[in-house]
């Protein structure tokens, strides 16, 4: 069965190209005569993990939690078996809670557990948001376009992409005659306060 | 929670860009990243941070339980994932700040000054100086009764702003002095289109209860006949179609052509040249949604009705847009590439269609079953009837200052 295709959300002008971005990929067409040339194609949030350790927002974040509490929440739980956060055990239903939400990463279920008990609300917060997202971004293979702009100069091209939150950066090369769009920067829009 | 950019902006320099984004703040980035640049003196907020470090009250001098001691280790090592994690990975710097969700940022350029136009969701369009003294608010242009999507400035008549929304007419604005000009109606032209085959009441009726949402306006400057003409382009969310205007002397938005479409414009491309001799081409593309019926965001297809490009070209001539095919046959040809993995429409429909959530709740609710002009006169007290609200800017500017 054909498929629809996916329609192009954003479009722009770069020079004598046109740059459209479609779902997660970005296409490049001549525009005199609408000859189609390249398309990149955004790695997918997994994908993006573990090939260049630049992660996606999901897998940043899990990660980024996964460092900063286990550095020392758990150590504490180990060393001294009787103190406080013990008494949050019931939060552990958070882990239940995500896995309704049918979040991918039960393997960390363990780690996530142990953590939750000792993090209290704002944790639990943040859990949630995190699932939230997660659920928008499964319904792509990878973060979708959602803005485009162009230098005036057209030689760089810069997108911005939803999901993961990152402002990417090309530049417009010709390999072999055949123009397309190297990516040179990928920069996670993180709140800084 | 890292924040959504929504708007994008490149210097006329190159070299930097300005980003909006969802919590209502404007900042700048280099185009290219420098690697080298240390995330302790980049930023303003970092420095800010690392500065005053977070400093444990108690030393191991002053504790005595052992109680008290891991809770200091554990103080220390919070401190240190603390500033780990505010730093910003990478260099930028705050420009301003509204109050609320943002939704386009231009830049313009008047007497050699330089100055950021913001538009948000709470109707306000804000004029602020370029950099470094951005903070500094030069005025607003205040009128729209409802949020406002896109603004645009003309190439050739930089001092104006063209601005839609949720409203029913586009406005222009002198943008420097946030005197409002003129309107254009849209809404009648996009009852035209979504109702065209209902009886003459019938379509009062439906366009009654009908709200549109700008989601893009271009400029395209065409030459007709050794004249050149200033002409907008608008689109409306879940439209299939274009609406033409031409920008008059009289700095006036003159109705001229709808074009239809086979579906839901979504995005114009205008102002093509030739690529040998930079010769105007008076062409433009539009991308089409060619999943979702047209008029509707959530009505997907049918089988046999999902032949339309997804691109589509048109031509100026005569007076008129007329359609091409130039993309058609590369489209067609290039079939295989094109097709989808998984299409979620649910997602594909937040992808493309965010711009009417915008709209205010409140007014939702009012608007149900309510004549059309009791809801408008509503709007009006609600916002003061387009007053400026010192207490507004005040706050803005507060925020902007927090930053």
């Amino acid at each position: 069965m054909a498929r629809p295709r996916m329609p192009y959300q954003c479009l722009e002008k770069c020079g004598k190209y046109l740059v459209a971005a479609s779902g997660s990929h970005i296409d490049l067409f001549g525009l005199d005569d609408g000859s189609y040339f390249s398309r990149w194609t955004c790695p997918s949030l997994q994908g993006s993990e573990n090939a260049n350790g630049i992660a996606g927002e999901t897998g940043a974040e899990f990660a980024h939690q996964d460092s900063r509490s286990s550095s020392f929440d758990i150590k504490v739980d180990a060393t001294s078996p009787s103190s406080p956060p013990a008494k949050r055990r019931k939060l552990s239903q958070t882990g239940d809670e995500k896995t309704e939400l049918g979040l991918p990463n039960e393997s960390n279920e363990l780690v996530e557990d142990s953590k939750d008990r000792l993090g209290g609300g704002k944790k639990q917060k943040k859990q949630k948001q995190n699932s939230r997202s997660a659920a928008v971004a499964s319904g792509f293979d990878a973060p979708a376009v959602i803005a485009l702009t162009v230098t005036k100069s057209s030689g760089h091209v810069v997108a911005i992409t939803g999901e993961d939150k990152n402002i990417r950066v090309f530049e417009l090369m010709e390999a072999d005659g055949v123009p397309r769009l190297n990516q040179l920067s990928q920069r996670q829009v993180a709140r800084v306060n | 929670m890292p924040k959504r950019p929504c708007a994008l902006e490149i210097t006329k320099d190159s070299v930097t860009i300005i980003s909006a984004d969802k919590f209502g703040d404007v900042y700048s980035l280099p185009l290219i990243a420098s690697e080298t640049a240390a995330p302790k003196e980049v930023s303003r907020e970092s420095s800010v941070i690392s500065e005053r470090p977070f400093k444990p009250a108690a030393n191991e001098l002053t504790i005595h339980s052992q109680r008290n001691r891991k809770a200091l280790a554990n103080q220390k090592r919070q401190a240190l994932t603390g500033a780990e994690k505010t730093g910003p990975t990478f260099e930028h710097s705050l420009l301003l700040g509204h109050v609320s969700l943002l939704t386009d940022v231009k830049l313009a350029y008047s007497n050699g000054k330089n100055y950021i136009i913001t538009a948000d969701r709470d109707e306000h369009i804000r004029v602020s100086r370029g950099t470094p003294q951005t903070h500094i608010i030069e005025g607003f242009c205040l009128g729209h009764k409802e949020f406002i999507s896109r603004i645009c400035i003309p190439k050739e008549r930089p001092d104006l702003l063209i601005s839609g929304g949720g409203d029913n007419n586009l406005f222009v604005w002198r943008w420097e002095s946030g005197e409002l000009i003129s309107g254009a109606e849209l809404k009648s032209y996009v009852g035209t289109v979504l109702f065209s085959g209902k009886e003459a009441e019938e379509q009062t009726a439906l366009l009654g209860s009908t709200k549109i949402a700008v989601s893009g306006i271009f400029s395209a400057k065409i030459s007709s006949e050794g004249e050149a003409l200033s002409t907008v382009i608008v689109t409306c969310e879940a439209v299939p179609a274009l609406f033409v205007f031409s920008l008059t002397r009289e700095n006036t938005l003159q109705y001229k052509q709808t074009l239809n479409l086979p579906g839901n414009a979504l995005s114009v491309v205008t102002n093509l040249v030739a690529s040998e001799t930079a010769v105007p081409l008076n062409k433009l593309i539009v991308s089409i949604d060619n999943v979702f019926k047209p008029g509707s965001t959530s009505e997907v297809r049918t089988l046999g009705d999902e032949t339309a490009t997804p691109l589509l070209s048109f031509h100026f001539g005569n007076g008129l847009w007329v359609p091409e095919t130039v993309f058609e046959k590369s489209i067609a040809k290039d079939i295989e590439n094109r097709q989808a993995g998984n299409v979620n429409i649910v997602a594909l429909k937040n992808l493309l269609y965010g711009i009417e959530n915008l709209r205010k709740r409140d007014n939702e609710d009012r608007d149900e079953g309510v004549v059309t002009e009791v809801g408008s006169a509503a709007t009006e007290d609600r916002n003061g009837g387009g007053e400026i609200d010192p207490h507004q800017a005040a706050l803005d500017e507060d925020s902007t200052i927090n930053g």
